[in-house]
C-alpha cells in the first residue's frame, strides 16, 4: 500500500525485529527480580551511591537521542549536505533511543508496578521550579512529541514541516540534555559534577556520539560508496568533537588536580594510579573512545568507511564508559565532617542492572526496526 | 513542651539538636531507639542516625578518638528540598522540619545525592526515600525525639532556639565551643555540636 | 504547528485534571507559588502517634536490669522506652535493651519443648509435649541421683529466672549451683572489695562518678561494657569537668575524654597501683583522719609499700614514673571527691583479688568512702518484706571447690566457680557430675575453660538439660529443652535492689506467650511435680507481686503501681559526709588495709595469698606470640544478643586489632584477613577474620571484642559471625577467688589467602 505521504511498507524481513525481541526479552530477568524482590535487593545501588547503571544507561540513552537529533538538523536546518543522508533513520534512532531512555529510567524510578512514575503529572503543578528533574520532565515530555512530529513530517516529506520540528526538537534536545547535565552539576557538595564544563562535555561527547552512530549506520546499511564524501565530512567532525573531548578531560585532570576543594582533589585520585576508576578511565573513556578512534580516523585518512565504522563504536562505547566514571566517580567518596577522613564507597553493577541495560538497547532496536517495519525510510533520491 | 503544629501560635519556632561532644559515649542506643520506633528497614544502610567512631592522632602521635552523632541536619537551606522534583520532600515553615511525604515521591533519589550529610536513604517497603523527621509524631504528643529519649549521656539535645529560655537555647550560651557540619555548603543545618569542657 | 499547542495544552490538562488540590484551571497559568499541596496536608502523615498500651518491665538483654516502659499496639509490642524512675538508667536504654523487641519477634527461638534425636551439637530435635519433656527429665535425672546423690547435678544459670532454679536445684539435694558471674567475670573484684570493705563493688557499682573530680580506671571500660546508670554518671562526671586517668592497654569508648590515657603493659596494674600507694604515703598525701579512724593496718602498710617506688613501677608497666607521681598527686589534691575503679571483668591474670586489693586501698587512703564523688553506700530497701521458706542449703560439699576447707574458702557457695564445675566434670572428681541443668547462660562454646575441654567434659554428662528463650550453643548441646517465655511475655519475682535509692521494681508480661514458651518459675515447678518436691513452688511471681503490694504503705503502692518502679528515697547514700558512723562488715570491722583473714593461707601458700599485696610479673608471651586481649562491645552481651538483627547491623564481627609495629613486621596491611592460633592447643580459628591495624593497641598485644563466634546452626542471622575469643583465652585461675584469669591466652596471627 501506497499512500500520498509515503507510508510504504517496504519489504522488510522481520528478522531484526525478532531479533530485537529476543534482547528487550533479556530485560525481562531483571524485570523480574524487580517484581519478586524489589529494587532493593535487585539493583546494586546503595545509600551512598543510590545512581547506577540505570541512570547511566538513561544518560547515554537520552545522549544519543541529542547526538543523532544535531547530525538531523545539520542537515535540515543548516542546509549541510553532506550530513543530509539517512534523515529519516537518524531521526528514528533518535526517537528510538528516547524510548529507551524513558524504558531505563522508568525502572530506575520507585513503585514500577504501581505506576508511581505517575506521580510526575499528578505533583506537576507543584511547579518544582528550582528542580532539575523537574525541568527535566517537562522539556523530555515536550521533546518527545516534537521529534515524531518530525519523523512525521520527513515520511510525510513535508520538508518545511519538518524544517521547524528538527529546529525546535534539536534546540529543546540541548536544553533537556544540557538539564539533565544540571541533575548531577546542580549539586554543589559533588566538586566533580559541579564545574561549568561538565554540561559542556555532556553535550559534546553526545554529539561525538551521534557522529557516531551515523558512521556505523552508514556501514550497516550498504550505502558506504554513496556517501562516500559524507563519510569524510562525517568523520572529520567526529575527529574534531574527539579532539574538543580530550582536551576538556586533560583540562579537567589538570584544573582539578589544581583545586583546594579536598573532596575533588580525593576524587581525582580515584581516576589516577590504583584508583578504582582509574582502569575504566585511562583505558575505556580516554583510550578506547577517544584516543583510538581519532588514530583510526588518521590511519584511514578519514575516507576508509570501515575504519570509521570502528570508530563509531568505540566512540559510542567511550561515550558509555565517560558516563560511567562521571556519574559513579562523583558519588564514590563523602565523609560525615570535615574533620574525617574519607569514606570509598562501592558499587557493583548487579545483574539485575545489567538486564534492563541490555533490554533497554533492545528497546531502542524494537522501536528501530519497528519503524523500519511500517515505514519507508529509504532515502528518495534528490 | 512541644505543642501541636495544628496551633498557628507556634509558627516560628526553630527546632533544633544541639549535641554535646564531650557526652558522647558511642554507645549506639540512638540508633536502634530511632530503628525500632520508626520500622526503618533491617538493612545496615538503612537508618536516620547512627555514631560515627572518629580515630585520630595528637601531635604526638598517639591515636585519640572521638564520637560523631549524625542524623538530617533540617537545614535551613535544605539541597534535598531544593531539588525534588514533586514536592514530596519539603520544609515546613512552622518550625523548619524538613521532610518527605512518601505518597509523593517517585523515588529518583535526586535528594540523597543533594544532601551533603548523606541522612537520606530509599525505604523499599515505603516505595519512597525517608529520613529523621525529628520525631514530629513524638513532637505532637509531647515526647521527646527517640535518639534524645534514650540518650544514654545526655549527649543529644532537642529543642526550639529561637526561645532563649529553651534549654537548647541555654545550652548553646554556655558552650565552649559550637560547630556544625559542612558549614561550607551554605546549608545552614539545625543540627549543633557543642562542647562543655575546654 | 497547531498540533504542538494541543500537545502542551492537553498535557497542561491532564495535570490539572489529577492534581490534588486545584490547580487554577487550564487556561490559566498557575502561579508557583500555589503549591498545590498545602504545607500541613503534606505534614498531615506526621502527625499521630499512638503510644499504645504500656506495661512495666525491667530489661533482659544484659544483667543489670534497667527498668524498661514496653508499648504495645493492638497486641504486638512496638516500643521500648526506658523508665525514668528506675534509678538503674533513669528513662535511658543502651542500644542492646532498645533491640529488646527483636529477642522476642525472632522465628529463631526456641518455640516448643524438645528432646534431642540426633548427635549431641548435631542440632536434631523432635518436638515433644511439655509433660514429655519433664517425664524424659525424671526418668533420666532420677536414676542418677539414686546411682551418685543429687550432688551429681549442677546447674548454671544467669538471668532473673534464677531463683526459681536455685529453689529446684536446691529441693533435689544438690549443692553445685554456678553463677558464671562470679567466675568469668566480678569474682576475684567482688572478693578484694569484701576483704577491704566488707561489701562488694557488685555489678551496680557505687562509684559517684558524676559528683567526682578526679576518676581513674583501672580498665574499666565505663563506655564499652555499658550499664546505663554508670554510663550516665561517667557521662555526667565528664560534663562536669572531672579529670579521667585512663589505664588501660587499648584505648577503648572509654578513652575518648581521657586527660590521661596510660598505655600500660598488660598484667601490670597492680605495680602501678602499689606505685600509687607509695607517692601518696611518702608524701603524706593520705585522708589521714580517715585512714586513722575507719582504716586497719596502716602501719604495717606504709612498711611494706616502701619497696614499690615509682621508679620501680615504671619498669614494670612501662609508664614513667614522673607521670605515676603527678597523676598520684593531681588525684590526692582533689581528695575525697575522687575515686579509683577496678575493671569489671576481674578475670584476667591471675593476680586480679591483689590488684582490685591495691586499688581498694588507694580509695580507703583518700577517705572517699561515703562521701559524693567517692563511694557511696548503699541502703537496703527500708521495708519489711514478705518471707517464702526456701529449700535448705544441701549439706554435700560442693565439687568446684568452694566451701570451708576447700581449695577456695573465701567463694561463695551461692555463685560457685563455674570453671571448678567444668573441672569436676571433666575429671568427675571430688565425685561424679553427671547431670546438667543450664538456665539462660551459654557455657559451651563461651566458657572459662577452653572449649576444648568443656566438649570433652560434657561426654561424661548423662543428660543436659538446657531452659531458654533462645537456641544458644549449650542448647543446641542439650538432650531436652524447655522453652522459656521471654521477658516481656512473662511475669518475674519483683527486683529488689539496694543501692544509692534502693528501690523495686516490676515486672509483668506486654503481651501473651508467642510460643508455646513458659516462664521459668512454671518451668521449674513443672521439673518439681514429677519429683514430688512442689511445695517448693507454691507462690507464683504474679502472686509475690500481689504479697509485694500487700506489704507496702499505701502511697509507695500507688508510686509502684503508676511507674513500675518504686523508690525508697529516704536513705543517706553519703554517711561520712554528713557525719554519721558508717559499719564496715569485715572481720576487723574496719576498712582492712591489711587482711588478716589472709594471714592463714599465705604462710602456707605464699605470696600470692599475702594480707597486702606483692607484686608478681605476669607470664609474658614467646617470640612471636601475641598476648590476647579481649573486651566487651556496647553494642552486644554475650550469646543472648547475637541473633538479634538490629544489633547486628551495628557489629557483626570482631577485627582483630594489632599495633602498626606489629603488623609492618609481619608484613600485614589493614583489612587484611587472618586466623588467630593458640599457642597451646595450636587450635586455630575456624574461619579468617579482619585485622584492625592501629596503634590504639600496645605493641605486643591482640585485641578482640568478646561474645563472638558462635556456632549454633539454628541462628539465621548470628552463626559464625566474628570470632570467638574462647578458643585463645587462657585458663588460668586466682589462686585467691578461684575465678579465672583469660588474659594470659598468647597466640599467633597468621595470614589468611583471601
Amino acid at each position: 500500500m501506497q499512500n500520498a505521504v509515503g507510508f510504504v511498507r517496504p519489504k522488510h524481513n522481520n528478522i531484526w525485529l525478532i531479533l530485537s525481541c529476543f534482547i528487550v526479552l533479556v530485560g525481562l530477568y531483571g524485570v523480574v527480580q524487580v517484581f519478586l524482590h524489589g529494587q532493593e535487593e535487585s539493583y546494586g545501588i546503595t545509600r551512598e551511591v543510590p545512581w547506577g547503571l540505570l541512570i547511566i544507561g538513561y544518560s547515554f540513552f537520552v545522549g544519543i537521542t541529542l547526538g543523532t537529533a544535531v547530525v538531523g538538523a545539520l542537515a535540515h536546518v543548516f542546509k549541510i549536505d553532506s550530513f543530509n543522508i539517512m534523515s529519516k533513520k537518524l531521526a528514528l534512532v533518535s526517537v528510538s533511543s528516547l524510548i529507551a531512555g524513558f524504558f531505563i529510567i522508568y525502572w530506575d524510578l520507585a513503585g514500577p508496578y504501581d505506576l508511581q512514575v505517575l506521580r510526575l503529572v499528578v505533583y506537576f503543578a507543584e511547579f518544582k521550579i528550582t528542580s532539575p528533574i523537574w525541568w527535566l520532565v517537562v522539556l523530555y515530555a515536550s521533546e518527545l512529541p516534537l521529534l515524531a512530529f518530525e519523523v512525521y513530517f520527513l515520511l510525510s516529506q513535508k520538508e518545511n514541516s519538518a524544517f521547524y520540528a528538527s529546529l525546535i526538537g534539536t534546540s529543546l534536545s540541548i536544553v533537556a540534555y544540557g538539564t539533565m547535565a544540571l541533575v548531577f552539576d546542580a549539586n554543589s557538595s559533588r566538586p566533580l559534577w559541579h564545574t561549568s564544563s561538565f554540561a559542556l562535555f555532556f553535550i559534546i561527547s553526545a554529539i561525538a556520539g551521534g557522529f557516531g552512530v551515523v558512521l556505523v549506520m552508514i556501514f550497516l546499511n550498504n550505502v558506504t560508496q554513496k556517501y562516500k564524501k559524507s563519510i569524510i565530512v562525517l568523520s572529520k567532525t567526529l575527529f574534531f568533537l574527539l579532539t574538543f573531548m580530550l582536551v576538556i578531560d586533560f583540562w579537567n585532570v589538570v584544573i582539578n588536580s589544581y583545586s583546594s576543594d579536598v573532596l575533588l582533589g580525593a576524587t581525582m585520585r580515584l581516576f589516577i594510579g590504583k584508583g578504582v576508576l582509574a582502569y575504566n578511565f585511562y583505558f575505556y573513556e580516554i583510550i578506547l573512545g577517544i584516543i583510538l578512534p581519532m588514530f583510526l580516523l588518521l590511519v584511514g585518512r578519514f575516507k576508509s568507511s570501515v575504519l570509521a565504522f570502528i570508530s563509531g563504536i568505540l566512540t559510542i562505547v567511550g561515550l558509555f564508559f565517560s558516563r560511567y566514571d562521571a556519574v559513579i566517580g562523583g558519588q564514590l567518596l563523602s565523609r560525615p565532617s570535615e574533620s574525617m577522613k574519607f569514606v570509598l564507597h562501592n558499587y557493583s553493577v548487579s545483574a539485575s542492572e545489567i538486564s534492563i541495560f541490555v533490554g533497554s538497547i533492545g528497546v531502542l532496536f524494537f522501536v528501530y526496526f519497528l519503524g523500519a517495519k511500517f515505514f519507508n525510510l529509504e532515502e528518495s533520491t534528490l | 513542651m512541644i505543642s501541636t503544629v495544628n496551633q498557628k501560635s507556634n509558627k516560628n519556632q526553630n527546632l533544633a539538636m544541639v549535641i554535646i561532644g564531650d557526652r558522647c559515649i558511642g554507645c549506639d542506643a540512638c540508633y536502634v531507639a530511632c530503628k525500632t520506633d520508626w520500622d526503618v528497614p533491617a538493612l545496615k544502610e538503612s537508618y536516620r542516625t547512627k555514631v560515627w567512631e572518629v580515630e585520630g592522632e595528637d601531635n604526638l602521635g598517639r591515636p585519640t578518638i572521638s564520637f560523631l552523632p549524625v542524623l538530617c541536619n533540617h537545614c535551613q537551606n535544605a539541597p534535598c528540598v531544593t531539588v525534588c522534583p514533586t514536592g514530596a520532600s519539603f520544609q515546613r515553615e512552622e518550625d523548619g522540619i524538613v521532610l518527605v511525604n512518601s505518597d509523593m515521591c517517585i523515588g529518583c533519589k535526586a535528594c540523597m545525592i543533594a544532601c551533603p550529610y548523606d541522612a537520606r536513604y530509599y525505604d523499599e517497603q515505603k516505595k519512597s526515600v525517608d529520613k529523621c523527621t525529628f520525631c514530629l509524631p513524638r513532637l505532637n504528643n509531647g515526647l521527646d525525639p527517640a535518639c534524645v529519649a534514650t540518650c544514654v549521656g545526655g549527649s543529644r539535645n532537642f529543642g526550639d532556639i529561637s526561645d532563649s529560655e529553651s534549654s537548647v537555647s541555654k545550652l548553646l550560651e554556655n558552650a565552649t565551643s559550637i560547630s556544625r557540619l559542612k558549614e561550607d555548603e551554605g546549608t545552614l543545618p539545625n543540627v549543633y555540636y557543642i562542647t562543655v569542657n575546654d | 504547528m497547531s498540533r504542538h499547542n494541543i500537545t502542551r495544552r492537553g498535557f497542561l490538562k491532564l495535570a490539572g485534571a489529577t492534581s490534588i488540590a486545584g490547580v487554577t484551571g487550564v487556561t490559566g497559568f498557575p502561579s508557583p507559588l500555589h503549591a498545590s499541596m498545602s504545607e500541613s496536608e503534606k505534614s498531615s502523615m506526621f502527625l499521630k502517634y499512638d503510644r499504645g498500651v504500656l506495661s512495666p518491665s525491667f530489661c533482659e538483654m544484659c544483667f543489670w536490669n534497667c527498668g524498661v516502659d514496653v508499648y504495645t499496639r493492638e497486641g504486638k509490642i512496638h516500643k521500648l522506652e526506658g523508665n525514668k524512675f528506675n534509678p538503674n538508667n533513669n528513662g535511658h536504654l543502651c542500644a542492646k535493651g532498645n533491640s529488646g523487641i527483636e529477642s522476642t519477634y525472632d522465628a529463631d527461638r526456641v518455640q516448643f519443648p524438645l528432646i534431642r534425636t540426633g548427635k549431641r551439637g548435631e542440632g536434631k530435635f523432635k518436638k515433644v509435649s511439655w509433660d514429655e519433656a519433664y517425664q524424659y527429665i525424671f526418668d533420666k535425672l532420677e536414676p542418677l541421683i539414686k546411682e551418685y546423690g543429687a550432688q551429681t547435678l549442677a546447674t548454671f544459670m544467669h538471668g532473673t529466672g534464677e531463683p526459681h532454679v536455685h529453689t529446684l536445684t536446691k529441693a533435689l539435694g544438690s549443692p553445685n549451683i554456678v553463677v558464671p558471674a562470679y567466675s568469668q567475670c566480678l569474682g576475684s573484684r567482688d572478693m578484694a572489695w569484701m576483704f577491704t570493705f566488707g561489701t562488694t563493688p557488685s555489678g551496680h557499682e557505687p562509684f559517684d562518678m558524676a559528683n567526682s573530680k578526679h576518676i581513674i580506671l583501672f580498665g574499666r571500660n565505663m563506655a564499652g561494657a555499658v550499664q546505663v546508670r554508670e554510663a550516665e554518671d561517667f557521662a555526667q562526671g565528664i560534663a562536669n569537668g572531672a579529670k579521667l586517668t585512663y589505664i588501660d592497654p587499648r584505648l577503648s569508648e572509654s578513652g575518648v575524654n581521657a586527660t590521661d590515657w596510660l598505655q600500660i603493659n598488660p598484667g601490670t596494674d597492680l605495680a602501678l597501683a602499689l606505685a600509687f600507694i607509695h607517692v601518696i604515703l611518702r608524701d603524706g598525701l593520705e585522708n589521714i583522719e580517715f585512714v586513722s579512724k575507719y582504716c586497719y593496718g596502716y602501719d604495717k602498710l606504709v612498711e611494706h609499700i616502701k619497696q614499690y617506688t615509682p621508679e620501680w613501677a615504671s619498669k614494670k608497666c612501662g609508664i614513667d614514673a614522673k607521670t605515676i607521681e603527678r597523676i598520684a598527686w593531681s588525684f590526692a589534691k582533689d581528695a575525697p571527691h575522687v575515686v579509683a575503679i577496678p575493671a569489671r571483668r576481674m578475670t584476667r591474670y591471675g593476680n586480679d583479688v591483689q590488684t582490685v586489693r591495691a586499688i581498694a586501698i588507694i580509695n580507703a587512703l583518700m577517705g572517699n568512702w561515703g562521701v559524693p564523688g567517692g563511694i557511696w553506700v548503699r541502703s537496703k530497701v527500708p521495708v519489711k518484706l514478705p518471707e517464702y521458706e526456701e529449700p535448705k542449703q544441701p549439706s554435700a560439699r560442693r565439687a568446684d571447690g568452694v566451701g570451708d576447707g576447700e581449695a577456695y574458702p573465701f567463694a561463695p557457695p551461692n555463685l560457685g566457680r563455674t570453671n571448678g564445675m567444668y573441672e569436676a566434670t571433666l575429671k568427675q572428681k571430688p565425685y561424679p557430675i553427671k547431670a546438667w541443668l543450664v538456665y539462660d547462660t551459654n557455657p559451651i562454646y563461651h566458657s572459662s575453660s577452653g572449649v576444648n575441654n568443656i566438649l570433652k567434659a560434657i561426654k561424661n554428662l548423662d543428660i543436659i538439660i538446657a531452659i531458654d528463650t533462645q537456641f544458644s550453643d549449650t542448647v543446641m548441646y542439650a538432650d531436652v529443652v524447655l522453652p522459656e517465655s521471654t521477658y516481656l511475655e512473662r511475669y518475674d519475682n519483683p527486683h529488689i535492689q539496694s543501692d544509692k535509692i534502693p528501690f523495686i521494681a516490676l515486672r509483668e508480661p506486654a503481651i501473651k506467650p508467642i510460643y508455646d514458651t513458659k516462664g521459668c518459675y512454671d518451668i521449674c515447678k513443672g521439673i518439681a511435680q514429677k519429683f514430688n518436691i512442689q511445695r517448693w513452688f507454691e507462690h507464683p511471681p504474679k502472686d509475690k507481686i500481689n504479697d509485694l503490694y500487700g506489704s507496702l504503705e499505701a502511697d509507695k503502692a500507688k508510686e509502684l503501681r503508676q511507674n513500675g518502679v518504686v523508690r525508697f528515697e529516704d536513705v543517706d547514700p553519703y554517711p561520712i559526709a554528713s557525719g554519721a558512723e558508717p559499719k564496715f562488715n569485715t572481720s576487723s570491722k574496719k576498712i582492712q588495709l591489711y587482711v588478716s583473714d589472709l594471714e592463714d593461707m599465705y604462710q602456707k601458700n605464699g605470696d600470692d595469698f599475702s594480707p597486702m599485696p606483692i607484686y608478681k610479673d605476669p607470664p609474658l608471651p614467646k617470640d612471636g606470640e601475641f598476648r590476647l586481649l579481649i573486651g566487651k562491645t556496647p553494642r552486644h552481651t554475650q550469646a543472648r544478643t547475637q541473633n538479634n538483627w538490629i544489633l547486628l547491623e551495628l557489629q557483626d564481627d570482631s577485627p582483630v586489632w594489632m599495633h602498626p609495629d606489629d603488623a609492618k613486621r609481619l608484613g600485614f596491611v589493614d583489612n587484611q584477613m587472618v586466623y588467630i592460633i593458640n599457642s597451646v592447643t595450636k587450635v586455630k580459628s575456624k574461619y579468617p577474620e579482619k585485622l584492625k591495624v592501629t596503634n590504639r593497641i600496645k605493641s605486643g598485644n591482640i585485641f578482640i571484642h568478646h561474645g563472638f563466634g558462635h556456632r549454633t546452626k539454628a541462628w539465621t542471622r548470628g552463626y559464625e559471625k566474628g570470632t570467638g575469643d574462647n578458643f585463645f583465652v587462657s585458663e588460668g585461675v586466682d589462686p585467691i577467688s578461684g575465678a579465672a584469669a583469660f588474659n594470659n591466652g598468647f597466640v599467633k596471627i597468621v595470614k589468611a589467602l583471601k
